[in-house]
């Protein structure tokens, strides 16, 4: 079974390194990055470098937060659409080693992205004689588990659904919207009393407890961000951030299996 | 049995308001070991409706399917006795030729090697091909691709739909001189295809569906005789032509004609008389598409 699931990795890892749509995304992303990153060569002080060198890690993870999620979609819209499934699943290779392999290929490819933009962040800090901050590495392993967690919610939703509506439903159906949903909510059953309004927030307290979380240690590292100096406490959080993201990728994975299983793949 | 269909019925539901389709209606077959089955039937007669649900990429509405003595879980361990050629080129087109072959060999759980792999590829005339990717390989080089992902594994038991669209005429006497030979081995294969001559010269059965419904299962041999009420004759010289010969035309300086088979001594008698030099005389049989087409038309026992 090990064996399967390295052959599908190997042959998924090809997938994400030939996708032009994916190459395209990133290419649009770095030249973004990058005209963003050209005032930073005009500043000469250590301080304003800092500062900048902290607003590009911000930056680069939120790319990474755009790019990675959608490792995962494509491989699972652009196997299913060019119906090339059957051909693994008539061989004794169970449909969940292929879509463990989809999962493990795009944590792969994500970990290399994290990975290459925290090395680019101690390089940068390197290279501008800015002290380098354990915060920094904390950042990008932080954001690779948010990036995981996405990926593990918007792989799922691509099984079920056309991935353009998977998308969509990332978009306007996130832990934040239902968050600020659910205190409007509150607060407008608060003032008026009806017992509609009841329903909707225990409807929206329901779906934002459902959802996946994108930052799970949210305001608990918010010093920690701005000054990027960490302490042990904040490892053992970030520890806790890993296995939440472990535990919904295995949950978005056996939700997918479930989903596949049912899935016509002629 | 190798293959046990029992009772099938799959349905669709299409448009906007659901309405229900029956693509197969209580279909029962059976594959033996050693067969080389083919399923005919016109367009949307359920054919490849009934090929996937014998692979369990399709589960029906009602009845089983057994393969092997089991009922199939996909990517379970007896799929790695068998072999499915796609009727669409729906392979993975990022990957080259080589790696393609190379990847659908791996699936079965052993490495192919990379002989193997080259074998198959230059015995198909593939190998100079072999950096091209998938996307950039014309139809009928895909075909090849999926045809040796077929042979790769020594399969027992073989499914192709529609195996021979899309090839060249020197590499469908090739694919099928391959699938003779395999049979002959033992495999058993299960063929859906519209080209009928090509399905007389090598399946032993066929199964044939229309709407849904299975309307016949016979040996190609038994299906054949059907029409086989005279002989056809061909004749030369003579003062006019034989009595009971119904002439249809002239072929190579010679008269084309049927001869009842009742009637075949007495048409001797004549041709002697007239001093008519017989140039050839077989019985006549009915090709596999007459047979078809008559049983499509008028039922099973037509």
């Amino acid at each position: 079974m090990l064996e399967l699931l390295l052959v599908n990795t190997r042959t998924l890892l090809r997938f994400h390194r030939r996708n032009r749509l994916l190459i395209g995304f990133g290419l649009v992303m770095l030249t973004i990055f990058g005209l963003s990153f050209v005032p930073a060569l005009l500043f000469e002080t250590t301080s304003s470098r800092f500062e900048m060198l902290r607003n590009l890690a911000s930056q680069m993870n939120s790319f990474a937060l755009v790019l990675v999620p959608a490792l995962g979609l494509l491989a699972v819209s652009s196997h299913l659409g060019a119906r090339n499934v059957k051909l693994v699943v008539t061989k004794p290779c169970p449909p969940e080693v292929w879509l463990g392999a989809v999962f493990l290929s795009a944590i792969l490819v994500a970990l290399a992205i994290h990975a290459a933009m925290a090395l680019f962040t101690a390089a940068l800090s390197l290279w501008w004689k800015v002290p380098y901050q354990s915060g920094f590495l904390f950042i990008a392993i932080e954001g690779f588990f948010s990036s995981v967690v996405l990926l593990s919610f918007l792989t799922a939703l691509a099984m079920a659904v056309h991935p353009v509506i998977a998308v969509i439903t990332v978009l306007f159906f996130n832990e934040s919207m239902f968050y600020e949903l659910k205190f409007m909510v509150a607060a407008a059953q608060r003032s008026t009393e009806q017992k509609g309004l009841l329903a909707a927030q225990v409807a929206c307290d329901t779906v934002y407890q459902l959802l996946p979380m994108l930052d799970p240690l949210g305001q608990r590292v918010e010093a920690l961000r701005a000054s990027l100096r960490v302490s042990g406490h904040d490892w053992l959080l970030l520890a806790l951030a890993g296995l939440y993201a472990l535990l919904a990728t295995a949950f978005f994975f056996v939700g997918s299996s479930w989903l596949l299983r049912r899935k016509s793949l002629a | 049995m190798i293959v046990e269909v029992d009772g099938l019925s799959v349905s669709f539901r299409t448009g906007l308001w659901r309405r229900r389709l029956q693509a197969l209606q209580n279909v029962s077959l059976s594959v033996r070991e050693g067969d080389f089955l083919a399923l005919l039937g016109p367009n949307g007669a359920g054919k490849s409706t009934l090929m996937y649900c014998m692979l369990g990429l399709l589960r029906p509405s009602a009845g089983s399917v057994r393969m092997f003595g089991q009922a199939p879980q996909l990517g379970g361990a007896l799929y790695g006795r068998m072999a499915y050629l796609p009727e669409e080129p729906n392979y993975h087109d990022y990957l080259t030729v080589e790696e393609s072959v190379t990847y659908y060999g791996a699936l079965y759980g052993r490495h192919v090697e990379p002989r193997t792999a080259r074998d198959w590829l230059e015995r198909l005339g593939m190998a100079e091909f072999k950096q091209l990717r998938l996307a950039k390989c014309s139809k009928g080089m895909k075909q090849k691709v999926g045809i040796i992902q077929c042979l790769l594994n020594e399969p027992r038991l073989v499914f192709l739909d529609e195996p021979m669209r899309g090839l060249d005429p020197v590499t469908v006497k090739q694919f099928r001189d391959i699938l003779i030979e395999m049979n002959r081995n033992g495999a058993t294969i299960v063929m859906n295809s519209h080209i009928l001559s090509e399905v007389e010269q090598v399946a032993t059965r066929v199964a044939i569906l229309d709407r849904g419904r299975l309307v016949a299962e016979q040996d190609v041999k038994s299906l054949r005789q059907v029409e086989s009420d005279g002989y056809s004759v061909e004749i030369e010289g003579g003062s006019g032509l034989p009595d009971h010969f119904e002439r249809q035309g002239e072929a190579a300086g010679a008269t084309v004609g049927r001869v009842a088979v009742e009637r075949l001594y007495d048409f001797f008698d004549s041709a002697r008389e007239r001093e008519v030099r017989i140039v050839s005389c077989q019985r006549q049989r009915a090709t596999l598409e007459e047979s078809f087409l008559r049983v499509l038309k008028e039922g099973p026992h037509a």
